[in-house]
């Protein structure tokens, strides 16, 4: 059974990837920094040769919780806890966001949308399948490399008209 | 046992209402509205109350009082998040 395992780790974590990165661009992370580190991460990425666009997403991922830490939280209260850790995750997201100097819409949206899939995935995919997946959707973006994951995000970014 | 759903219902409309009394504008005024700081009914006054809902039903048990107190404090945090958190 761990093939099936495996499987089910993989297809949570494109899930995960789908629902942080769509939701992160609409609400217009590739277009400004929101914080001055963010600004920083952003130029530094295109100084090797990224996308600034796709840099200052990266940027602001770390500078303040996001659609990822949205999802990657209510993923891991929703193994907790059921669907009412969904929403308390989405809560402590929105204070989060407003201690770091963002209005987040991105955060809580996104813990509130990975908290109704995991809902309705739970018969076939459990939660903590999702726990693993979004680690493995951040190192993607965030570990792996970095100059051409914000290319691909500079590239998405433009199709949603949310950068260059 | 109540119903979960009539709790959350209970907590959500609570919230919507004190919100509108409390003259929370239903939406930002700002645009374009994924940058505006300013807090609304749409967002995020339903989350913040269904979130402290969530938590006291956790602590205490389901009852329905605590989901009137959780629409008042969602709807209270909603309309002072700018002086709690500083604004922007």
């Amino acid at each position: 059974m761990e093939i099936l395992d495996i499987i089910k780790l993989i297809i949570a974590g494109i899930i995960c990837w789908i629902n942080f990165v769509l939701i992160d661009t609409y609400f217009g992370l590739p277009e400004k920094p929101g914080v001055l580190g963010a600004k920083t991460i952003g130029e530094k990425i295109k100084e090797i040769g990224g996308n600034l666009n796709g840099g200052y997403f990266m940027g602001n991922i770390v500078c303040s919780p996001d659609a990822s830490a949205g999802t990657l939280l209510a993923s891991i209260m929703n193994y907790l806890m059921g669907v009412k850790g969904g929403l308390i995750a989405a809560l402590l997201v929105w204070i989060g966001n407003r201690l770091c100097a963002d209005p987040g819409y991105a955060g809580t949206i996104g813990a509130l949308t990975i908290t109704l899939i995991i809902y309705l995935l739970h018969p076939i995919i459990g939660a903590k399948y999702f726990v693993g997946g979004m680690i493995l959707a951040i190192f993607s973006i965030q570990g792996f490399e970095h100059k051409y994951a914000s290319i691909l995000l500079g590239k998405i970014a433009k199709k949603m008209n949310r950068g260059e | 046992m109540v119903n979960i759903i009539l709790l959350y219902l209970i907590s959500l409309i609570t919230s919507i209402v004190v919100a509108l009394l409390l003259k929370v504008p239903i939406l930002p005024k700002k645009k374009p509205i994924r940058f505006s700081f300013e807090t609304s009914i749409v967002f995020p006054t339903p989350i913040l109350a269904l979130g402290i809902e969530a938590i006291l039903r956790n602590l205490f048990g389901n009852y329905i009082y605590l989901a009137f107190i959780a629409g008042l404090f969602g709807a209270l945090l909603s309309k002072y998040a700018d002086k709690l958190f500083g604004e922007v």
